[in-house]
């Protein structure tokens, strides 16, 4: 859903009128939208008007198609590893970096928790959680429970 | 081939580790000494600047102080590692449009003798800067994982881009690492960013390179008439793969 142009009515809008709007009417700078969204233990994503293709990261324009409709949706949180890296310290274990494709078609940088980092795999389906850190709220993964 | 320029002076800096204290404009001047050198003309017949830098925000504006050149027309594209190709069909086209006549590219950096930490110029986004990626080692892991996972590539395989690397070294005089260098080697040094070890990586050296183009008329003048260059286009992408869409 998107905080403003819902109440707005901008679904109704032209497509001129909104592609106009330049992400403003959507509820604010995108990264403060996000960050809205995350403080809720939600993962934000957006969706364009336009051409339906899935945006991440947030931003005010669609890479797909060039429009400036962004549309603020909630993820199920749920993906499959695209890509993973173990990064090893010379102090301390090593630790995960991977990029998740979520079902909603969007990737993003995270960490997968809860598994050694070099026994993360391609593949792997994984579960959105939210870990607060000293910066604020940050996204990471679980391995899927079998079954689930 | 239509040729509208020709690189007529090439040269490098000092390279390895020139010790403490030199910085990277000392090597843009060394280089750009040896390169004027080796066209035959002097830096006053220079009127376009093109360099990029991890270093300086401005390059060709730092050079240009530094080597006491005024250009008339510059270019400061910086697209990574093959900023200098862009800037050599950049060159050719301002050369073939009338925009300079004498080009001058160069680079130089002081990574090994300079810097303690490796000056990447990759910017990291706020959606990953929490994950703490290792960049650039860490883009390039995360492109070898789903390489390997989507074509069967081993990391056998890709340890031989550092050894074929190794062995073009040992050709020549000047390069900085000339040990003999195997697979098995790269498979067992220390891990960075799996499944890049720090083998897998490339050397963090010194350097400069400069490289004189101008047009063909005047390249007649000259004894030094290397090639000849015509305008191409060079495709770019993204340096950080989330931005990439979702494959199906």
């Amino acid at each position: 859903m998107c905080f403003r142009c819902t109440a707005a009515g901008g679904a109704r809008r032209s497509v001129r009128e909104r592609g106009r709007c330049g992400g403003s009417e959507y509820g604010g700078a995108p990264a403060e939208v996000y960050r809205r969204y995350l403080e809720r233990r939600e993962l934000g994503l957006q969706r364009c008007r336009d051409c339906g293709e899935a945006v991440f990261y947030p931003r005010v324009v669609c890479p797909a198609c060039g429009g400036g409709a962004l549309a603020w949706e909630m993820s199920g949180g749920r993906g499959t590893v695209y890509a993973t890296t173990a990064i090893h310290r010379r102090n301390g274990e090593p630790y995960n970096v991977a990029l998740v494709d979520l079902d909603e078609g969007f990737r993003m940088m995270s960490r997968i928790e809860g598994i050694n980092a070099e026994e993360v795999a391609i593949g792997q389906r994984v579960t959105f959680a939210v870990r607060e850190e000293d910066d604020g709220p940050v996204v990471v993964f679980l391995l899927e429970e079998e079954g689930s | 081939m239509r040729g509208v320029a020709a690189i007529v002076g090439v040269a490098e800096s000092d390279l390895g580790e020139v010790g403490p204290g030199y910085t990277p404009l000392d090597l843009i001047g060394q280089a750009t000494l040896r390169a004027l050198d080796d066209a035959g003309l002097k830096k006053e017949d220079v009127d376009g600047l093109f360099s990029a830098s991890a270093y300086y925000h401005m390059p060709t504006l730092s050079a240009g102080e530094y080597l006491g050149i005024r250009p008339r027309y510059s270019d400061a594209t910086s697209i990574g590692g093959s900023s200098f190709v862009s800037h050599l069909f950049h060159a050719t086209a301002a050369i073939d449009g009338g925009l300079c006549e004498v080009a001058l590219i160069t680079y130089g950096s002081t990574q090994r003798s300079g810097e303690s930490r490796l000056v990447s110029g990759s910017e990291t986004l706020p959606y990953e800067a929490p994950y703490k990626p290792r960049y650039p080692v860490s883009m390039y892991a995360l492109a070898a994982s789903r390489h390997m996972h989507q074509y069967g590539t081993t990391r056998e395989q890709l340890a031989e881009v550092a050894v074929a690397a190794r062995e073009w070294a040992k050709l020549n005089p000047r390069a900085f690492m000339r040990d003999d260098l195997s697979v098995e080697d790269v498979l067992g040094s220390r891990m960075v960013s799996s499944p890049l070890s720090v083998l897998d990586c490339c050397l963090v050296t010194d350097g400069g390179g400069a490289v004189v183009v101008t047009s063909p008329e005047k390249a007649k003048d000259l004894s030094n008439r290397r090639s000849i260059c015509s305008a191409r286009g060079r495709p770019t992408g993204t340096a950080t793969s989330p931005r990439c869409r979702t494959s199906p």
